[in-house]
């Protein structure tokens, strides 16, 4: 409910609009100042806002498994996504967009097929060209893929479905603007996890004309080898510029209820997949077939939950360093111990062909994602769960960094309780999230409680709906009914100085 | 697969209907709205038709994009038949028609309904009409699909996977049959004692909304008829043995597909114990002339 002019606002009460007649200007730096809305300190180059509208201040749903696009050649505009339902129970869900940098955010229900809790999985990227992309799962139709472009993402009008396709699972969509015989082409890379052609279900989805009336997408499936069963649901592309696109998924070997063993494959092409055999480039020493595996026999397990109230079963991302495609950086999760969930991240600096051990480890942690900024600086986002009761544990959001691979910095976003709110459904938090970055600057987009409470944003946060950091207690639109503790999106830049 | 449609898409379906007053033309209430020539600022005077999320917006100023080409001026009163566009500070809405506040539309204006509770009534209404088949009666017994018990005999309604494999999705929807005791047909035609439909059972987000059953749940079901995946029988195995209950239709063995009742709106189970909804609805129905 809008602020009405005889509401008494609750004493201490936070909102992102102090009046009608309040015009913000967006923060020309992050450096160390009140927040116009959160009132708490941010720490220099750190921006992180809480997603939810000002008007959504009574929501309460679990809006997880967020993902982000930032507009490469316009980084002030931004689109994100979250299991959020359109509010007005329309036809169409909503994306949260920015076009002041990230500082506020609002919501545009154009993503066709709304559902209970919005559409199913949602990946969102932006072309330089300003076209937005998404790969989703429809919340109307079980299962139902939809690729989806929009040259406006203010506009009212639904985005425009480039590719439906039943049966298929975890659309993680790429998209780049690149030279194909010196024409500049909006390129599309979709990975996708598709049950039309069991076992081998690893998926690429991909065009090299994607701003046409009506693009024509090959469907490259990446596994040459044959699974048991099906292969993994997240299978994730990574494009350089020059041509080269890597995937990496995971091969399952074999499966019995929860425990489930794959290999971590990671396949590459060297023409924007344009050959008679995309994603061929890169074999295996060992059977001298195409996708070299990089970690053999992983111990997955697929449980629900797995981690604090999350589940866990199949977390996997992939980065190419724009500097010098023959870099690639993956991460993935599996079980080293007992009842551990374990990332690792791995680089290969000779296009695939040979890969590191471990350069980063984290026990008990999920929603990796990788990205590597214009210096070749790589970034890790993840979420780590700490304590050992449900009561004490807490998901501790983690974007670490690091100049060689060796030597990591890490930055603590957000440090927020496990135990609440109490899990509607799963994913809790996501079975993703994602990072990317423009130039040097890193940004990303993670879900987490919104208890609001300075102690859980070590870096400082922004909210815009109406929430009291000193009594802890988040309020309607009114600024004076209290609304419980939900799922939020939390979207982040950090800046490099250097 | 599932292939059944949890929902189908309500396109061009007014969801906020209220009468207002044009305060500006060309104009929005917050920032980083498109405004062009039909977007208006306007006053809402009275909220007839909302979702919870807009209930509250009587006496406030909302920006809305007008969906009709008649001209319209500042003082203007319209009834706005819309859907929702941007929330941010403030709100804006997309309007699919404009019509004039006149004697016709007085008696929806003049009703003491509950706008979010109309719109409710609404959308109940709409899965009454949808339904193939809707019945009151008891849950008696919740099992596992034929085809789909463990090889050790009792099927554990607790089991997480259908296959031996497990899901191939976390969206797998871990589809369970509820038996219901018929007391009344109150739509469709149905004349066993017992009617059993399919339910996910899953917590994933993509089935989490869904009715859950249990054993002695009574009520009133909408049931839809949807296609859904057919357990396959495995070879040199007994094929499920027919009982007593009838199902929706026969199966098709080529896609492994079958057609089953099923209700996975939120509405489609109504208690006895809740007031409204359904029960009006059926009240309503029998009050019809037959024939």
């Amino acid at each position: 409910m809008p602020a009405k002019k005889t509401t008494k606002k609750a004493k201490g009460v936070t909102s992102g609009a102090k009046g009608k007649k309040t015009v913000k200007k967006p923060a020309k730096s992050t450096a160390k100042k009140k927040s116009a809305t959160g009132g708490l300190v941010m720490s220099p180059g750190v921006l992180v806002v809480n997603m939810i509208p000002r008007s959504r201040s009574g929501e309460h749903n679990q809006d997880s498994e967020p993902n982000l696009a930032v507009d490469p050649a316009a980084p002030l505009n931004m689109v994100g996504s979250a299991f959020t339902p359109d509010p007005g129970g329309g036809p169409n869900a909503p994306i949260y967009f920015s076009t002041d940098g990230g500082n506020s955010w609002k919501l545009n229900s154009i993503v066709p097929g709304n559902g209970t809790f919005g559409t199913g999985d949602i990946t969102v990227r932006f072309s330089p060209s300003h076209t937005l992309y998404a790969g989703i799962l429809r919340g109307d139709v079980s299962l139902r893929m939809n690729i989806l472009r929009t040259a406006n993402f203010t506009s009212s009008t639904p985005m425009t479905v480039l590719l439906s396709r039943d049966n298929v699972d975890q659309p993680y969509i790429q998209a780049a603007r690149v030279t194909i015989g010196a024409v500049k082409k909006d390129v599309v890379f979709n990975g996708d996890n598709d049950f039309n052609s069991v076992p081998k279900t690893a998926t690429i989805n991909h065009t090299t004309d994607a701003q046409v009336a009506a693009p024509v997408f090959k469907t490259t499936r990446i596994d040459s080898r044959v699974p048991s069963g099906v292969d993994a649901p997240s299978i994730r592309p990574a494009i350089h510029s020059n041509g080269t696109v890597y995937g990496v998924f995971l091969h399952r070997l074999s499966a019995s209820g929860s425990v489930r063993r794959y290999d971590v494959v990671v396949v590459r092409d060297d023409h924007f997949g344009t050959g008679a055999a995309p994603f061929t480039a890169l074999h295996d020493p060992t059977d001298a077939l195409s996708g070299r595996r990089v970690a053999l026999n992983r111990l997955i397990p697929w449980l629900m939950p797995g981690l604090g109230q999350e589940r866990t079963g199949s977390s996997l991302t992939i980065a190419v360093d724009p500097t010098n495609s023959k870099i690639v950086y993956i991460a993935w999760a599996d079980r080293v111990g007992t009842t551990d969930y374990t990332l690792h991240v791995r680089v290969s600096k000779d296009s695939g062909v040979n890969w590191s051990s471990d350069c980063l480890t984290v026990t008990n942690a999920t929603n990796p994602a990788l990205a590597v900024n214009s210096v070749g600086k790589i970034g890790f986002l993840y979420q780590q769960l700490t304590g050992t009761t449900l009561a004490t544990q807490r998901w501790v959001t983690h974007l670490r960094r690091s100049t060689d691979g060796v030597s990591w910095s890490d930055l603590v976003l957000a440090r927020t309780s496990a135990s609440t709110p109490v899990r509607t459904f799963f994913p809790y938090i996501g079975d993703y999230n994602h990072l990317l970055t423009v130039g040097k600057d890193f940004y990303g987009i993670f879900s987490a409680s919104n208890f609001p409470d300075p102690a859980n944003f070590p870096n400082g946060v922004k909210y815009q709906r109406n929430a009291n950091f000193a009594t802890h207690k988040l309020f309607n639109i009114d600024g004076a009914t209290e609304v419980p503790v939900s799922i939020d999106p939390f979207f982040f830049k950090v800046t490099e100085l250097t | 697969m599932p292939a059944s449609p949890s929902k189908t898409a309500q396109d061009q379906k007014p969801a906020f209907v209220f009468k207002g007053t044009i305060k500006r033309l060309k104009s929005a209430t917050m920032k980083g709205v498109p405004v062009d020539e039909r977007t208006v600022v306007v006053t809402v005077n009275q909220i007839i038709e909302a979702p919870p999320a807009l209930a509250d917006y009587n006496g406030q100023d909302i920006t809305v994009q007008l969906g009709g080409r008649q001209k319209v001026r500042v003082g203007q009163e319209l009834i706005f038949h819309t859907t929702s566009w941007i929330f941010g500070d403030s709100i804006a809405v997309r309007s699919l028609t404009e019509e004039p506040v006149t004697y016709r539309s007085a008696a929806m204006l003049s009703a003491a309904d509950d706008p979010v509770e109309r719109r409710a009534q609404r959308e109940k209404r709409d899965r009454f009409d949808a339904a193939d088949l809707v019945v009151s009666g008891k849950v008696v017994a919740v099992r596992l699909p034929a085809g789909t018990a463990k090889r050790s005999g009792a099927a554990s309604l607790d089991a997480s996977d259908r296959a031996p494999g497990g899901p191939v999705s976390e969206h797998d929807p871990k589809w369970r049959e509820a038996v219901i005791q018929v007391d009344e047909v109150h739509k469709g035609s149905h004349k066993k004692k017992q009617v059993v439909l399919r339910f996910p059972a899953s917590k994933d987000v993509m089935w989490y909304g869904a009715p859950k059953f249990h054993p002695g749940q009574q009520g009133f079901f909408m049931l839809h008829k949807s296609k859904i995946e057919k357990p396959k029988a495995k070879r040199g195995r007994k094929q499920p043995r027919k009982g007593v209950v009838e199902e929706a239709a026969v199966a098709d063995s080529e896609v492994g597909i079958t057609e089953a009742y099923t209700a996975l709106d939120q509405t489609d189970f109504q208690p006895y114990n809740e007031p409204g909804g359904v029960k009006t609805i059926i009240d309503s129905e029998s009050l019809k002339p037959k024939g």
